[in-house]
């Protein structure tokens, strides 16, 4: 065993020492419990020594690496449950982040399952860009020894759907290594494709392993498992834990819609609700930063227009996976009407061969987000209409995603309670009013006492800095106050003695500041140290939250140098990237260093999780 | 003078203002609040502003988390009430490019702008000093706007005594360079701008100005539309064959009291002398400095001049101020006023010029469904080569009318349903202040409401007859007296929503206030009191008398002979 010196600190001769006399099961037994061990400190999962833990475990098996590159969590999470899943087979997996993974251990790995997410226009997340240029370039090493798999995650709404994950499989079948499974692409529902993804893969890799004695003994790196949970399991013990329940989509939480109130004043251009969910009896935890998930319910309207345009009778039975229900309910219940996909218009071109017009919408890829942009199911009915049957009309349509919204409150401030800023979505297109799905559900069916189905996505990255004292900026527009709403009363309640620095933009003082009086008490009692507001119609040129960033540039670039932690939250087309020009313009033009050392600056901002972005 | 710990608040305000600045430059640009900082509201004041609220949406916006609509009122002077068309048309654009729509002509003569954001005010305030109007001293403890009745048609000696009322207001106008370096961004081009090296000094006020509110009306007989009894200082015009020869002196009135305090009550001004014409003006500031002297400067309840006279008495007063004079005045001469309303319609002037006297509903220059006043006054403004007159009764004078122009006037009147005359002799007279939703100090409506009042009375008057007798009735949403409702015949003062306390007994001429009748009615109960009132009224009256009059002939109210004896 050649392997060369060891990192943190370790030695050859210490290993030797611990590890001396052990048998191979005992060997592997130790790993997972180490990791464990390591994990229920809150540790970053990534810590565990690959290179320590790769030799000993050639010996009786392959090692396996979960690599996962993340964005808003999602992958992290689907390498969880590819963890959770190898746990239960007693395989031992290292799930290691794209963000802390040296490029050169690259060639070591032997299976490597890779869980890949992809931003906006096909771009890779920030955590992954350095790995994927890396492998993307002429300087990755070919990889003949490596088996893998690829599970891609993404958004059909998007036209580059799953791109980064496709980048990644097809490169590393082109660097020599063996595909273990066909790359599986993933819609923004994502956790039951990913278990089945999981199964199929370590099926596959199960195989090749001898079989383990005792399954449960073996703790991988789950970072969904709860730390309470960690060492019941790992002790081995049947402890009687009290089981909390997960909610989650397919288990969701009816809460209590306790209050709402509109919060623009008399005649905005705006519709924003604070609405105030209880939590009362479930158990639930978030933290600031998270999202709250909400099932909508479509608008009755839109189902009566759905029906009438496909001609379909309301009662017409239908069967979605193993359920049989009405077709009212399905469209009201479970199926996307107010916006139509790239998947469904394909699903729908060939359920409606007579109309060439399809095909050829769908073959000008440019020009299809723009034919999509503002289309509903009833649109496309009315459009192209075809004779079909209730069943064949729900399997061309996707299901109803929830949505997610950035939760707008601290749970300290607001125990058992979770509050959103919702703002409705309405225009008028295609001659017809169109109403956001899950914002009009909200505003409009929604009524004190109602209950609506909801449940929590972490926000692995859109959190508070670890360390009280550090500062905070925080940048939203609109609805993107959200969560700085939850970051301030989490802070005030926590006592954090970093300053809080908010900068807001919406369009109107008098009527759009949403939550004024809250932060005008903040800055009274200390808990708010700035607040900088940009009202964009309030007067003849437009000023927006990038300008005061611009010209608080000293203050901003000093905050930064201190160690500042910098969130925008809102709009990601516009607004997202105004202000990140700003940001550079104040780093190049407050260093003295230009724009390349600016460009240098927010990339390692970025990586280190200091400029953080909750954007949609 | 009062011990430093017992000063009212206002008065460190005041004191540590630098001459009225106080952090209004911060207030005005902080932009996270349209409100200004707590001891900036009293200064605005003194630059002729008074931030409010819209109280129809205080509740709801707390519940939205959003602060009060915070916005400010913008009096504007006008000495005299007379301005130019082309000010006019500058108010009319600065009401809808700021304001809220509106021009409101006030009881004093002034214009009033509502609902100007914070934001907004320096852009108002220099587009109205553009057009050679300024708001300084349209409130706060200063003079405020020197009133004068403006019909212009009567003689020469109105010329010569609106000549006289400017001069007061001219002479008596703060003279701080804090008014033009706040709102004229110190731009050396104006008028207004110190000389060079000149350091600010109130020569008449002194740093801490008045203790409270002054104010001058002047009046030539038998005409007392300025209700100058009202006023801390009343001038009577007195003439001889057609020249003016100087003023009957009036101190001491004022009309504002607070419920539950007795010791606080309205007071007509008293008649202390006369002076010529050429010395009035020191007259004026001789008071003045009487009162910054001598007023109550600890509390504000107590500290107009009425207060002061009654505290150390007529005859010490005067003394004190033939003192300052280095002359005392002479006797007062004889004089009648015959009454304190306005004339509607078209007159015309000795010189042959032609005036046009409009009714203007609460003073309120608005367009509404089927009546665009504002509009038509916009269209008039744009080739009417006279002037705007503001009368103290909250109506319009299209004074100096080229004949050849009094049928245009007329046909765009017309054209947009514009009445000269008003439905009834009541709402001809009636006087109402602004109170909700704007006012912060109202407890009830006046302005918006008492038009649905008189649509009530109105049917009432009909069946007795009294449709075109002038009965004047005044309405406030507080005791404080804006709308000087003790002058009303007819007097309505808001105690709660929906609650009035009836007064009855003014004279018709402003010479004698009213007198408590009824507390807390709501309408129903001011239609069931007023109905018999008016029937008796009807059947009853002699010739030519007036129905406050009646109203003490007939014993349903003693005379209030005094303020002192106000609430006996």
């Amino acid at each position: 065993m050649s392997s060369p010196t060891l990192p943190i600190g370790l030695d050859e001769a210490t290993l030797q020492q611990l590890t001396a006399g052990l048998t191979d099961r005992q060997l592997l037994w130790l790993s997972g419990y180490l990791y464990g061990r390591a994990g229920s400190d809150a540790a970053p999962a990534a810590a565990i020594p690959a290179a320590a833990t790769a030799p000993i475990a050639t010996s009786v098996a392959p090692s396996l690496t979960i690599l996962y590159g993340s964005q808003t969590g999602n992958s992290k999470k689907a390498a969880g449950i590819a963890a959770e899943a190898a746990r239960q087979r007693g395989l031992v997996a290292t799930v290691r982040d794209m963000n802390d993974y040296p490029t050169k251990d690259l060639k070591t790995e032997q299976q490597l399952l890779v869980v890949v997410s992809t931003q906006g226009e096909g771009d890779p997340p920030i955590a992954a860009e350095e790995l994927h240029q890396f492998l993307l370039s002429n300087r990755a090493p070919k990889l003949p020894d490596l088996r893998f798999a690829v599970l891609a995650l993404g958004d059909k709404s998007y036209l580059q759907f799953c791109q980064t994950g496709f980048e990644f499989d097809q490169r590393l079948a082109e660097l020599g290594a063996k595909r273990l499974l066909e790359r599986v692409d993933c819609d923004v529902e994502f956790e039951a494709e990913a278990r089945r993804w999981a199964e199929q893969v370590l099926g596959l890799i199960a195989e090749s392993v001898p079989q383990v004695a005792a399954p449960v003994a073996v703790a991988a790196a789950h970072a969904q498992v709860k730390p309470v949970a960690l060492p019941a399991l790992v002790g081995g013990a049947e402890v009687e834990l009290e089981e909390q329940v997960e909610y989650t989509s397919r288990n969701p939480f009816e809460a209590e819609l306790l209050e709402k109130i509109q919060l623009n004043g008399r005649g905005s251009t705006k519709e924003t609700y604070h609405l105030e969910f209880s939590l009362a009896g479930s158990g639930i935890q978030y933290e600031a930063g998270d999202a709250l998930m909400v099932q909508p319910r479509n608008r009755p309207g839109l189902v009566q227009e759905v029906l009438a345009a496909a001609r379909l009778d309301a009662t017409a039975p239908v069967r979605l996976e193993t359920t049989e229900l009405d077709l009212s309910t399905a469209l009201t219940e479970r199926l996307e009407l107010s916006v139509v996909t790239r998947d469904v218009l394909e699903r729908y071109a060939a359920v409606a061969p007579q109309h060439p017009k399809l095909r050829e919408i769908l073959a000008e890829k440019a020009a299809l987000p723009a034919y999509l942009y503002g289309r509903d199911v009833a649109d496309l009915l009315q459009e192209f209409p075809v004779e079909l049957s209730g069943q064949q009309l729900a399997a061309v349509l996707r299901p109803l995603p929830a949505r997610a919204y950035s939760i707008a409150s601290s749970l300290l401030a607001h125990p058992e309670e979770v509050h959103l800023t919702v703002g409705a979505v309405r225009y008028q297109s295609n001659g017809r009013h169109k109403h956001g799905a899950c914002s009009s559900f909200q505003a409009d069916q929604l009524h004190l006492g109602d209950t609506a189905r909801v449940w929590v996505d972490r926000n692995e990255y859109f959190k508070l800095p670890q360390d009280p004292s550090t500062d905070i900026i925080m940048v939203g527009a609109g609805t993107g106050m959200a969560p700085f709403r939850a970051f301030v009363e989490e802070r005030a309640e926590t006592g954090a003695t970093g300053q809080n620095w908010l900068v807001f933009g919406n369009p109107h003082f008098t009527t759009d500041f949403l939550y004024q009086t809250e932060w005008l008490q903040h800055l009274k009692r200390g808990t708010l140290h700035q607040l900088d507001v940009a009202f964009s119609r309030d007067q003849q040129e437009k000023i927006y939250i990038q300008h005061r960033l611009l010209q608080q540039s000293r203050r901003l670039y000093d905050q930064l140098e201190n160690g500042a932690t910098f969130y925008v939250c809102g709009d990601k087309n516009r607004m997202a990237a105004d202000v990140q020009r700003a940001l550079l313009t104040v780093i190049s033009q407050e260093s003295g260093q230009g724009e390349i050392y600016a460009a240098d600056y927010l990339k390692q901002l970025r990586k280190s999780r200091r400029y953080l972005e909750d954007v949609y | 003078m009062a011990d430093i710990q017992k000063l009212s608040e206002v008065e460190h305000v005041k004191d540590a203002s630098n001459y009225l600045r106080g952090t209004l430059a911060e207030s005005l640009v902080n932009p996270i609040t349209g409100a200004l900082y707590p001891g900036d509201t009293h200064l605005i004041k003194f630059h002729g502003s008074y931030q409010q609220t819209d109280r129809d949406l205080d509740s709801e916006r707390k519940r939205q988390k959003l602060e009060p609509l915070y916005s400010l009122m913008i009096r504007v002077r006008v000495p005299g009430g007379v301005a130019s068309a082309a000010q006019w048309t500058r108010m009319d654009e600065l009401a809808d490019q700021y304001g809220n729509g509106t021009l409101k002509l006030t009881t004093r003569q002034a214009f009033q702008l509502h609902g100007v954001l914070k934001r907004n005010l320096k852009k108002t305030i220099q587009g109205f000093n553009d057009a050679l109007l300024d708001s300084i001293a349209g409130c706060g403890d200063v003079n405020r706007n020197v009133m004068f009745n403006p019909n212009p048609h009567q003689s020469r000696v109105h010329q010569e005594v609106y000549e006289v009322s400017r001069q007061i207001s001219a002479h008596l106008t703060p003279r701080t360079s804090a008014y033009w370096e706040l709102w004229l961004d110190g731009e050396s081009k104006y008028s207004s701008a110190p000389n060079e090296g000149e350091e600010d000094a109130e020569p008449i006020y002194g740093k801490t100005y008045l203790p409270r509110k002054f104010k001058i009306a002047l009046a030539v007989p038998p005409h007392n539309d300025t209700d100058i009894f009202a006023n801390d200082l009343g001038l009577i015009a007195i003439e001889e064959n057609g020249h003016l020869l100087g003023f009957n002196v009036a101190v001491g009135g004022g009309m504002g009291m607070t419920f539950g305090m007795p010791e606080t009550y309205p007071r007509l001004a008293s008649l202390i002398g006369f002076v010529p014409a050429e010395k009035v003006v020191d007259v004026c500031e001789k008071v003045v400095t009487i009162q910054r002297d001598w007023g109550n400067r600890e509390n504000r309840k107590f500290s107009r001049l009425k207060y002061t006279l009654d505290r150390v008495g007529l005859d010490v007063f005067k003394t004190e101020l033939d003192k300052r004079l280095g002359f005392a005045l002479e006797p007062v001469r004889a004089y009648e006023f015959k009454s304190s309303g306005d004339a509607f319609g078209w007159s015309q002037g000795p010189d042959g010029a032609h005036h046009l006297t409009l009714f203007v509903e609460g003073g309120r220059v608005a367009d509404r469904p089927g009546s665009q006043l504002k509009t038509a006054l916009r269209e008039i403004a744009a080739f009417h080569r006279g002037d705007f007159r503001l009368t103290g009764n909250q109506n319009l004078i299209l004074a100096n009318v080229a004949p050849a122009d009094r049928l245009t006037i007329e046909t765009i009147l017309a054209k947009y349903g514009v009445a000269v005359e008003t439905s009834s002799g009541l709402r001809r007279g009636a006087l109402a202040c602004v109170a909700l939703n704007t006012c912060s100090l109202a407890f009830a409506e006046a302005e918006r409401y008492i038009p649905q009042l008189i649509d009530r009375l109105e049917p009432i008057l009909a069946a007795h007859n009294l449709t075109n007798d002038d009965i004047l009735i005044r309405m406030t949403g507080c005791p404080n007296g804006c709308a000087r409702p003790y002058l009303g015949e007819i007097g309505l003062v808001g105690r709660a929503v929906g609650r009035y306390n009836l007064y009855l007994g003014a004279a018709f001429n402003g010479e004698r206030m009213n007198k408590l009748y009824k507390e807390m009615l709501d309408e129903d109960g001011i239609v069931a009191e007023l109905t018999p009132l008016f029937a008796d009224y009807a059947q009853n009256r002699q010739p030519q008398e007036h129905f406050g009059d009646f109203m003490i002939r007939q014993g349903y109210v003693q005379a209030t002979t005094s303020g002192l004896t106000f609430h006996e």
